[in-house]
């Protein structure tokens, strides 16, 4: 459950953007008890006379309503279902729904404790509010859904985001966490480090903590904590049935070693700009994790399957019309990543587009916008710029650079270049 | 008898008679020539040869007659006559007459009173008769011959007086020859035993040498009698060494009085050396032919007249003291028969006493071993009366060995009383008594629990005395069990009771656990909408409120402070408007947002109120309002059922109570229901359609001969019986039936199975349906039918015993608990 403040999204983002998705958002709320259905109904109506809503008893129903709204082209922005139904239960309606309208945000909300079901219900589903729920926060949360998907205008997109239910991991690393999944004498420590090393299985990790199925009352922001919470036994007995954690191959239009190393690097130089700095811990963490899952968009889009009926094929993917840390930001959100993270990622929108190395060179130099941006985002920033310009320039500190990006802090660099030297050290 | 005739024998008479006849013709050929030779024949010619004529005649005709007085007679009669004709032959001497003593005393050999009552006749005949009228030829003296009569009385007379002298000496005689044929008797009747005895005997003379050996003695030694005769008993006495086999062993060849080797001399010297004084000898001997026997030797001297002293020190040589030893006999008895014997029952003595002391040892271990035992065993015979226990039992029953089954007097024991009453009604019906569960409260109030069993003995094993008898011995035992004897065992399963008890409470809250998520979901979706209706119905009223204020403040005057505050405070654009179609809407939202709120309050009242049923440990046998529980079992598992299936259950008004234990029996309808939800469930998957569960629950009367089955005791109970009266004809039916997946043959027939289940791993424990049976049969004492077809479905129906209106409660010592 998301039991951050209230959204703060703010107008820098485009509120118009976002209020006109607001008004237009169309809901769909699924559930056998037609009680419960009322009293939803009764609430939203009071609450949100502005979104378009539909209560539906019957599973069937619902699906047939989303097809057609999908078909149309006016796809429904949420459904929100309970678990347990009769005929179709949840689980089938949802990933009838990826499939058939993938943008929809998916949500489940269900007063079911039945653990195995339901962690087998996290894969087709985004998002999962248990019952009872106070309607304020649900509305809340849906609310900021809906206005960080209206940042995302591209309907295809936003397809092949919601479609996205797993994210392509790196091969070697996925395999060292099923065996390590397997291995009845592995220790948190071990699992934590394997997960660490690969975006999607931070983020999958990260999203199962979110739910709010396990009733954790913080945001969860590292692999580490997550695996603590959660116990090592279930994490492992996730991993090893596939319930989390699927082997989900990238198709050939990104790097995924590239974009992961890009994301490691440049998490532990936040990391280290943060410990020099002396940066609150939730500070920290919200940076660190938002520079792990800033490229998560580009993750999701190389999944191949997802795809908007009748979508264009993958190889001939239209540009983007919005920057990765947008999308990464649309994902998590409907992840139900909190509003942290999802925040940082919006701040640091770079207003580039999604193709590969554009960002070279326009990071440091390319901001000509006034807008203010926490130092988080500054470091996230940088240190993303550093990575990918000290990169793809194998030698030099990037000196360079550094004359021209005078709002960066000295230390900074020097801590990147640190990071770097270890870095390429080991890698040697 | 005053003249007997002293018993020759044939062959003593004979020879005499021989001598005799030839005495006579001797006797006659001497008078004959005296007869020719002396001239005072010629004075008397005729008598001296007609006594001649007639003495020879005697002797001559002495062969014809048969028996012997006649023939003795006869040769009397002539050895008469020849004196007679002696005497005339001499002419009267006087001195001739003694022959007639000679004949006399020569008749005397007959030892026969006839020819001697026929001499004396004769004699005086004679002298009487030609005495008196041939004094001449009779007598030589004058004096004779002048009064012949007189001397020929005379000579009678004397004749008589030597016939009686004879006589006299016949009877002295005849009394030492009776004392000598008795003796002689005595001796052949001895000899005779000595001759047939087994004992050898062994007559020897006072310095050792063999006289006489009997026949076992030859049997025995192997010397015959002619071989031991002459040699000394020492010669032929060969000991076996102690320890070694002995030289002679091999030696059958017989031996040499000098062959033998100084050793074995010594030994057997020894031996009888020791014989002789007195002590008891028993040596290991050879026999001649060299086999080994065991020999007892007692060695007595024999005295003159016969006398044996056996403590006499004899001496081998010649004695020169014990003048009075005239033998020595000695008595030989093969002991190796009783050596063996006594050997033997030594062996079996000896083993006897091992075994006493395996028995005993083995006693102890088995007395250990009871006393051990945190049970009580005891065991009473056919008449009650006990024969043995352990000390557990002796400590709580207070009875001891021979006491009879209490009576019951000490009231302060329940226990005492529950085994008393037990004992006394398995020895009267010969059946076993098992597991009756008997509670006893213990000083300081804590209840201890007891399995008390009571079994009759087998029936070949009697207790009434202490060694066992079979069956044939005791008729009666083998036609009827019960008069063997019993053995009580009563355990304390205290903490075996309230494990159990844990356990099922554990069993309980695990179903109940597993519903847990169930019951969650149907607590969360009602608490979901009724807190978005109440927030709605707030809201409303909030909005309703502040609508009606400013209406109101609307329709004051505009001066009024109160109202231009109002004003102020809520502004034109917050201000609610409430116009018609929206208090339409609220006129029928709120009311309806109110009632399903109620209902779903309603509802989740009714869920946590059968948990809380469901979750109590319950109170052990009480009275059950069935409906009530089949309708809390129904809430309870409505999650279980409520996506596939219905649940269609009209309640019986007439169905009552019944008696039994609620907690376990609620259980036992809540697997049932959830196993035909998940049957419908299963079917669903594969043959989608609505599922149904249907329930009833009736009273129906039992079929005639039907009996319901007796009840056992469960733990938890005081001991008490429940005795089925004779109105309790009714049972209770409760059926379940779904349309689910039904089961085939091979799964109806392991239902029941402990761990037996159709579902996935971590879905089902395979625990319901043994629950259920074990509470239904055991505990409540009814049956549980299964009806299946595959494909179309499940019945099973559940029947309980009820105990009729009244409640047939009687306390255990006065009834004995019906036996299972």
């Amino acid at each position: 459950m998301d039991t951050s403040s209230p959204a703060a999204i703010t107008d820098a983002h485009g509120s118009a953007i976002g209020a006109r998705a607001a008004e237009q958002a169309h809901i769909v709320f699924v559930d056998d008890e037609a009680m419960v259905l009322s009293g939803l109904r009764r609430s939203l109506s009071r609450l949100r006379r502005d979104w378009t809503t539909e209560f539906l008893e019957f599973p069937e129903q619902a699906l047939t309503s989303i097809r057609e709204r999908a078909e149309a082209g006016r796809p429904v922005d949420v459904v929100v279902s309970d678990f347990r139904m009769p005929g179709m239960d949840g689980l089938e309606l949802l990933e009838s729904i990826q499939r058939c309208s993938p943008s929809t945000a998916r949500v489940i909300l269900s007063g079911q404790a039945d653990a195995d079901v339901l962690l087998s219900s996290m894969r087709p589903s985004h998002m999962f509010v248990s019952k009872p729920c106070d309607t304020d926060a649900l509305v809340r949360v849906l609310d900021r859904l809906l206005r960080v998907r209206a940042l995302v205008e591209d309907e295809d997109l936003r397809a092949r985001l919601g479609g996205a239910s797993a994210l392509p991991k790196a091969p070697e690393i996925y395999l060292a966490l099923q065996r390590l999944s397997r291995d009845p004498a592995a220790s948190a420590a071990d699992v934590v480090a394997v997960i660490e090393q690969d975006v999607a299985l931070t983020a999958e990790l990260l999203k199962l903590t979110n739910s709010a199925f396990f009733g954790l009352n913080q945001p969860v922001t590292s692999p580490e904590r997550a695996v603590g919470l959660l116990g090592l036994d279930l994490v492992q007995g996730l991993a090893a049935s596939g319930a989390l954690f699927s082997p989900v191959d990238a198709d050939a239009s990104i790097d995924v070693a590239r974009v992961r190393q890009v994301a490691l690097r440049s998490t532990s130089i936040v990391r280290q700009i943060a410990r020099a700095g002396d940066w609150e811990r939730d500070e920290t963490s919200d940076a660190a994790l938002a520079a792990m899952l800033h490229d998560i968009g580009h993750l999701a889009l190389a999944t191949g399957p997802a795809r908007a009926g009748g979508g264009a094929t993958p190889e001939a993917a239209p540009a983007p019309a919005c920057s990765v840390a947008r999308a990464s930001a649309l994902l998590l959100a409907t992840w139900g990543f909190s509003a942290g993270v999802v925040d940082l990622l919006l701040d640091c929108d770079l207003d580039g587009d999604l193709a590969e190395g554009s960002g070279r060179g326009a990071g440091m130099a390319g901001r000509t916008g006034p807008q203010m941006r926490s130092r988080s985002a500054a470091a996230l920033q940088f240190a993303r710029a550093y990575v990918t310009d000290v990169a793809a320039t194998t030698t030099g500190s990037g000196d360079s650079a550094q004359a021209g990006a005078p709002d960066v802090p000295q230390e900074w660099w020097a801590v990147a270049a640190a990071v770097h030297d270890a870095s390429t050290d080991a890698a040697r | 008898m005053l003249v007997p005739r002293v018993e020759l024998t044939t062959q003593s008479w004979s020879r005499r008679h021989a001598a005799l006849r030839t005495v006579l013709w001797l006797h006659l050929a001497l008078v004959t020539l005296v007869a020719v030779l002396s001239h005072s024949a010629h004075d008397h010619p005729g008598l001296t040869w007609g006594f001649v004529a007639g003495a020879f005649l005697s002797a001559a005709l002495g062969h014809l007659p048969q028996r012997q007085r006649s023939k003795a007679v006869l040769t009397s009669v002539g050895l008469l006559l020849c004196a007679d004709a002696l005497v005339h032959a001499s002419g009267g001497q006087t001195d001739m007459h003694f022959d007639f003593f000679v004949v006399l005393a020569l008749i005397g050999l007959y030892q026969d009173w006839v020819p001697f009552a026929l001499a004396v006749c004769l004699v005086a005949l004679h002298h009487g008769v030609v005495g008196v009228l041939m004094p001449h030829a009779v007598y030589s003296s004058p004096l004779a011959q002048a009064h012949p009569v007189r001397y020929a009385a005379l000579h009678a007379g004397f004749v008589l007086a030597m016939c009686a002298a004879q006589v006299a000496y016949w009877r002295y005689t005849a009394a030492a020859d009776d004392e000598l044929r008795t003796a002689r008797a005595h001796a052949e009747l001895l000899a005779l035993v000595a001759q047939n005895t087994d004992n050898a005997v062994v007559i020897t003379d006072p310095a050792g040498v063999v006289t006489w050996v009997n026949d076992a003695y030859t049997r025995m030694t192997g010397y015959s009698r002619a071989e031991a005769v002459g040699r000394t008993r020492r010669s032929m006495l060969h000991v076996v060494p102690i320890g070694g086999a002995g030289q002679h062993e091999k030696d059958t060849t017989g031996d040499t009085d000098a062959g033998g080797p100084r050793a074995d001399d010594a030994l057997a010297g020894e031996v009888i050396r020791r014989a002789m004084a007195g002590e008891p000898v028993e040596v290991e001997v050879f026999a001649r032919d060299g086999s080994r026997y065991w020999m007892d030797l007692e060695v007595r001297a024999i005295h003159a007249g016969l006398q044996t002293t056996p403590h006499e020190h004899a001496v081998e040589r010649a004695p020169t003291h014990a003048t009075s030893t005239t033998g020595l006999i000695g008595i030989e008895r093969d002991v190796t028969a009783r050596r063996r014997a006594d050997e033997q029952a030594r062996e079996a003595s000896a083993h006897a006493l091992v075994l006493a002391g395996e028995l005993d040892a083995e006693k102890q271990v088995l007395s250990a071993v009871l006393s051990s035992l945190p049970h009580l065993v005891a065991w009473r015979d056919a008449d009650g009366t006990l024969q043995g226990c352990n000390d557990i039992y002796a400590r709580q029953v207070q009875a001891e060995a021979g006491s009879p089954i209490s009576a019951g007097e000490n009231r302060e024991s329940a226990l005492e009383a529950a085994i008393a009453a037990a004992e006394r009604s398995v020895l009267a019906s010969g059946r076993a008594l098992r597991d009756q569960a008997v509670t006893v409260t213990g000083p300081i109030g804590d209840r201890v629990q007891y399995l008390l069993t009571v079994t009759p003995l087998d029936e070949d094993t009697s207790l009434s005395n202490t060694t066992t008898h079979p069956a044939t011995e005791h008729p009666t035992s083998a036609v009827d069990g019960s008069r063997s004897g019993i053995v009580t065992v009563a355990t304390d399963v205290t903490r075996v009771a309230d494990l159990e008890r844990q356990l099922s409470q554990a069993h309980r809250l695990e179903s109940l656990g597993q519903l847990a998520a169930g019951i969650a979901h149907e607590i969360n979706t009602p608490i979901q909408f009724i807190s978005d209706n109440t927030r709605y119905v707030a809201d409303t009223v909030t909005d309703l409120l502040a609508a009606l204020a400013s209406t109101r403040a609307t329709s004051m005057p505009v001066g009024d402070t109160k109202a231009a505050s109002l004003r102020e405070a809520d502004g034109p654009q917050d201000a609610p408007t409430l116009d018609e179609q929206d208090l339409d809407h609220l006129s029928r939202e709120v009311p309806q947002a109110l009632a399903e709120s109620l209902e779903g309050l309603d509802r989740v009242a009714r869920i946590v109120r059968a948990m809380k049923e469901f979750s109590h440990p319950g109170h052990g046998l009480a009275d059950i309002d069935l409906n009530h529980a089949i309708e809390a079992t129904i809430q309870i598992s409505r999650n279980e059922w409520k996506h596939v299936s219905d649940v269609a259950f009209d309640p019986d008004p007439h169905l009552g109570f019944i008696s039994g234990y609620e907690g376990e029996l609620k259980q036992a309808l809540l697997n049932l229901v959830v196993n035909a939800a998940h049957a419908i469930r299963e079917r669903q998957q594969s043959a989608p359609g609505p599922g149904v569960i249907r329930i009833t629950a009736h009273r129906r009367p039992t079929a005639p001969g039907g009996a319901p089955p007796r009840g056992t005791i469960a733990p938890g109970t005081v001991a008490a019986c429940t005795v089925p009266s004779a109105a309790a004809s009714e049972v209770v039916e409760i059926a379940v039936t779904d349309n689910g997946t039904g089961m085939t043959d091979d799964v109806c027939r392991r239902v029941f199975d402990p761990f037996f289940t159709t579902k996935p791993v971590g879905k089902g424990t395979g625990q319901g349906m043994t629950l259920v049976h074990h509470v239904i049969t055991v505990k409540h004492a009814g049956t549980v039918t299964i009806r299946t077809a595959p494909g179309k479905g499940t019945t099973i129906t559940v029947t309980l015993p009820t105990t009729g209106p009244g409640h047939d409660r009687r306390p255990a010592t006065d009834l004995p608990c019906p036996p299972q």
